[in-house]
C-alpha cells in the first residue's frame, strides 16, 4: 500500500518549439558572451566561462527560476565590452544579442508551436526598435564628435525618462463624493 | 462560466527589471569610463523599454475557474476550467493541486498569448474523499512591461469516498422481526431447507418430503428459515487519523463504512452511523441507496478535532436500536475508543471491530534501540487484541489494498453474538 500524493502525471516533456526557443536563447547568450572574448587578456578571461555557465543557467536547471540569472549574465557581456572597448560596429552587434537574449530569455516555458510563433511575433516590435535606435547611435558615434559630459549627461537623462515611461501607472482614483 | 472581477495589483515585470537594470548599467559605465562608445551596448535595451505599451491598466480583471462536475468519486476525473477575460498581452495558467490530487491531463504551466482565447484546462483525480478545493490556480498576465498575478480557486469539490467491495455477511445472532434477505434460525416462509418435521393440518402440500414420508408412514414436510432484515450501525473512531494523505486511518474508515453500507442498503437492510470524536454526530438507521449520500456527507464533517470523551449515553435509541450490529473502524489508538467499546459490550450490543491501522510506527535503522520499540508496539498491539477478543469482540484486519470482503473471511457463516 502506498500513499497518494499530489502529482502531475500529465506533465509533458518540453516540447519542441520550447527546445527551439531555448536553443535560439543559448545562442545568442553565447553570442553575446564570446564577441568580445577574442580581445580579453589576462584574468578578464574569467569571465568567459562564468558568463557561458550564467547563460546555460539561465535556460535550464533549478537556478532558471531564478530570474538575476540572465541579468547577470548580460552584466558579464557589458563588462566584458567595457573591459576591451572593442569597434563600433562589434558594440552595435553585442547591444543587439544582448537585447535579443534578455527578450527570449523571458519567454514562457513549455508553449506549443502556434503559441510560442505568436509570442515570438508579438517581440518583434521591441526587436525592430532596438535595431532602430542601435542604427541611430551608431550613426551618431561615427561622426566625430569632440567628446562632450553634457552628451554623456543627455544619454543618461534619456535612460531615466525611457524607464519612467515603460513603468506601469494606475489610473486615477476617483474622487470621492461629498 | 460567469467571469468575476479579480482585483489585480500591477508591478513591474521582470522582464522590465532586467532592460532597465542593464540600460542604466551601461550608462553608467559609459559616463565612469568617459566612453560614449559603450552606449551602443545599452541603446537597444533602453529603446525596447520606452517602446513597451503604456497606459493605464485596469484594477480588476475578469477570471474565473470552475470546477466540474461538483460531486463525484474518489477516483474519478474532474475538469478544471482557468479563464481570464482581460485586454493583456499574454496570461500564464499554473495549476498547484491539493494533498491527494493528482493532474491527469494538461501540462502544469499553459500559457495564453492576447489575441486567443486565454483560458486553461486540466483534468484532475482527486483520491481523498471530503469537501475539497481541488486546486489553486495562478494566473500571471503580463501587459506591457507590467505584471499582474491573480490567484483563483475554484468552488469546492465533494468527494465522495470509493466503497470497497464488500459483502452484506456479519449478522447479529438475533435478526429482526422484520422480512430482509438474511437467513435467520427461526423456521419462516424463506427459501433456505432448515429441516423436517411432521405434518400439522394445515401445511402446504408441495412442502411435503415424499422420501421421509414413505420411509416413515407418516406425511413429513419439510421446514425452511425465515427470511429477515437487519440493522446494521457503523461507527467510525474519529479519535486518531494516522497515515500519508488520502490514506490515513480515517480515510479507510470512512471508505470501509461506505463499502459495508452500500452493502447492506442494497440487501434492504437499515444503516446507521455514530461518529465517536469531535462532536458525538450519529444517523438513524434508515433503508434506501439515497441513505448512503447522507452517511458519506455526514463523514465529510469527521475530522474535528477535539479533546472531548463521547457519552455514549447520549446516542438516542433510535440511532443505536437494540439488536443492531455495530461495526465499529478504528486504528485502535485512542482509548476513549476503546472505553466506547467496553460501554457497548455492558449494554450487550452485537460488536465487531475493523482494525484500519495499516502502517506501523517508522523504526529508524540507525537507532539501536528503535526496532525493539517497535517490537514491543507488536506485542502491545497484539495483547490488545486478545484482551478485545476475551471480551467478545472479533478483530478484523483490514487492508485498503484489498476488499472489505476479504476482511470478512474470518466470521464468514458465524452470527455475532452478544455477550455482556
Amino acid at each position: 500500500m502506498s500513499g497518494v500524493d499530489s502529482g502531475t502525471r500529465g506533465a509533458r516533456a518540453p516540447r519542441l518549439a520550447d527546445m527551439i526557443t531555448r536553443v535560439v536563447t543559448g545562442c545568442l547568450g553565447a553570442g553575446m558572451i564570446l564577441l568580445p572574448a577574442p580581445q580579453l587578456t589576462g584574468r578578464s578571461w574569467a569571465l568567459v566561462p562564468a558568463g557561458l555557465v550564467l547563460v546555460a543557467v539561465s535556460l535550464a536547471g533549478p537556478l532558471a527560476r531564478w530570474r538575476m540569472v540572465g541579468t547577470l549574465a548580460a552584466a558579464a557581456a557589458v563588462t566584458e565590452s567595457a573591459l576591451t572597448r572593442p569597434d563600433l560596429a562589434v558594440l552595435a552587434w553585442e547591444g543587439l544579442l544582448i537585447l535579443g537574449y534578455l527578450l527570449l530569455v523571458d519567454a514562457p516555458r513549455a508553449m506549443p508551436g502556434t503559441v510560442t510563433a505568436h509570442w515570438l511575433w508579438r517581440q518583434l516590435p521591441l526587436a525592430v526598435w532596438g535595431v532602430f535606435t542601435a542604427a541611430i547611435v551608431l550613426v551618431v558615434l561615427a561622426i566625430p564628435v569632440p567628446v562632450s559630459a553634457w552628451l554623456l549627461v543627455a544619454g543618461a537623462g534619456a535612460a531615466v525618462v525611457a524607464v519612467v515611461i515603460a513603468l506601469p501607472r494606475r489610473p486615477p482614483q476617483p474622487r470621492e463624493p461629498r | 462560466m460567469p467571469l468575476a472581477r479579480v482585483p489585480a495589483t500591477w508591478q513591474a515585470a521582470p522582464r522590465l527589471r532586467r532592460l532597465a537594470t542593464i540600460g542604466v548599467a551601461v550608462v553608467l559605465v559609459a559616463v565612469l569610463t568617459r566612453h560614449a562608445d559603450l552606449l551602443l551596448l545599452g541603446a537597444p535595451a533602453l529603446a525596447a523599454l520606452a517602446a513597451a505599451r503604456r497606459g493605464s491598466r485596469p484594477e480588476a480583471l475578469d477570471a474565473a475557474v470552475a470546477a466540474t462536475p461538483s460531486r463525484c468519486f474518489e477516483g474519478e476525473d474532474v475538469e478544471i476550467v482557468a479563464t481570464v477575460a482581460a485586454p493583456v498581452d499574454e496570461v500564464t495558467f499554473r495549476i498547484e493541486p491539493g494533498p491527494a490530487v493528482t493532474v491527469t491531463e494538461g501540462p502544469v504551466t499553459q500559457v495564453a498569448v492576447a489575441g486567443q482565447p486565454a483560458s486553461a484546462r486540466w483534468v484532475l483525480q482527486p483520491h481523498a474523499w471530503g469537501r475539497h478545493q481541488l486546486c489553486t490556480v495562478t494566473a500571471r498576465c503580463t501587459d506591457g512591461m507590467g505584471r499582474a498575478s491573480l490567484t483563483l480557486r475554484p468552488e469546492t469539490v465533494e468527494v465522495f469516498p470509493h466503497p470497497p467491495p464488500a459483502r452484506a455477511s456479519l449478522l447479529p445472532a438475533d435478526l429482526l422481526r422484520r422480512i430482509g434477505e438474511h437467513t435467520a434460525t427461526a423456521p419462516g416462509a424463506g427459501i433456505e431447507f432448515s429441516g423436517i418435521r411432521g405434518y400439522q393440518p394445515g401445511d402446504r402440500l408441495r412442502d411435503l418430503n415424499w422420501a421421509v414420508t414413505s420411509r416413515l408412514g407418516q406425511p413429513h414436510v419439510n421446514q425452511r428459515a425465515a427470511l429477515r432484515a437487519a440493522d446494521l450501525v457503523i461507527m467510525i473512531d474519529a479519535f486518531s487519523d494516522v497515515g500519508p494523505p488520502g490514506d490515513t486511518s480515517l480515510d479507510l474508515a470512512v471508505r470501509g463504512a461506505a463499502g459495508l453500507a452500500t452493502a447492506y442498503l442494497r440487501t434492504g437492510d437499515r444503516v446507521g452511523v455514530v461518529v465517536l470524536g469531535g462532536v458525538l454526530r450519529w444517523l438513524a438507521p434508515s433503508p434506501g441507496n439515497r441513505h448512503f449520500f447522507r452517511i458519506v456527507e455526514m463523514a465529510f464533517g469527521v475530522r474535528f478535532p477535539s479533546e472531548a470523551t463521547p457519552d455514549l449515553d447520549r446516542v438516542p435509541r433510535t440511532a443505536l436500536p437494540p439488536r443492531a450490529l455495530v461495526v465499529l473502524f478504528s486504528p485502535l489508538l485512542d482509548r476513549r475508543a476503546l472505553n466506547a467499546v467496553t460501554d457497548l459490550r455492558q449494554r450487550g450490543v452485537s460488536l465487531v471491530i475493523v482494525d484500519v491501522l495499516t502502517r506501523e510506527p517508522p523504526a529508524e535503522p540507525r537507532l539501536p534501540m528503535a526496532q525493539l520499540a517497535v517490537r514491543l508496539w507488536r506485542l502491545d498491539r497484539g495483547a490488545l487484541r486478545s484482551s478485545l477478543a476475551g471480551l467478545g469482540v472479533p478483530v478484523l484486519s483490514w487492508d485498503s489494498g484489498t476488499g472489505l470482503e476479504g476482511a470478512q473471511v474470518p466470521l464468514r457463516g458465524r452470527r455475532i453474538r452478544a455477550v455482556r
